[in-house]
């Protein structure tokens, strides 16, 4: 069997994934910009409505992530979808696992330093890992 | 399930992403159905069979594990 025959993609998958990788890009971008540099920008009093809404803008591009994420869901072949499908039920379930960890640690008198940040970055990091061992596994 | 996709595929000189590209899926779809890892949904086979003009029994079939129509008593 020569390379051609295990190796390479679909020119329908490259732009799949470059469209994909443009759109989480540019998310990931207006997240940056929004989270570190508008609270510098705008200084503004605590607690007030314009605090708020500096708080929430960020927001915005990470919806624009899931978004993103949805439509490329969309887009990719059915055994590609099953795979995103899995590895995000495993960080959703990783997410709410964490969660329910961070509470029952609270009950028992210990307590997390920042307990949001551990449930979003756990439940990313195992859907990202996820995502590499669910795809290497249907290709091995 | 079983298939003999490889080997039709190879027989009609395509590469693995030519067969992904005429069936509109990725090379990894076309991979993982020629190495038994991913059994296709019914419209990906009905296309599989239209692509290699072949009917689908004679490109499926059953495994030794697969249920039996009794559904799964054996």
């Amino acid at each position: 069997m020569n390379e051609h025959t295990t190796r390479g993609s679909t020119p329908q998958e490259r732009r799949a994934s470059r469209r994909y990788m443009w759109e989480i890009a540019a998310g990931a971008v207006g997240f940056l910009v929004t989270f570190l540099f508008l609270p510098e920008l705008f200084p503004t009093e605590p607690g007030s409505p314009a605090a708020v809404a500096v708080a929430l803008v960020p927001l915005v591009p990470v919806v624009w992530i899931v978004i993103a994420l949805i439509r490329h869901v969309r887009r990719v072949d059915e055994l590609q979808r099953g795979l995103i499908v899995l590895s995000l039920a495993i960080g959703f379930g990783a997410a709410m696992l964490i969660s329910l960890a961070v509470v029952f640690l609270s009950t028992a008198g210990v307590v997390v330093p920042q307990p949001e940040w551990w449930v979003f970055i756990g439940g990313m990091a195992v859907w990202g890992v996820t995502v590499g061992v669910v795809s290497f596994r249907a290709t091995r | 399930m079983k298939n003999d996709v490889r080997a039709l595929r190879t027989e009609r000189g395509w590469t693995q992403v030519q067969f992904a590209e005429a069936l509109g899926v990725s090379r990894q779809t076309v991979n993982a159905l020629e190495t038994g890892r991913y059994d296709p949904s019914l419209p990906l086979a009905f296309r599989v069979s239209a692509l290699l003009s072949r009917p689908i029994e004679e490109i499926f079939f059953p495994g030794e594990h697969d249920a039996p129509p009794s559904g799964g008593r054996r």
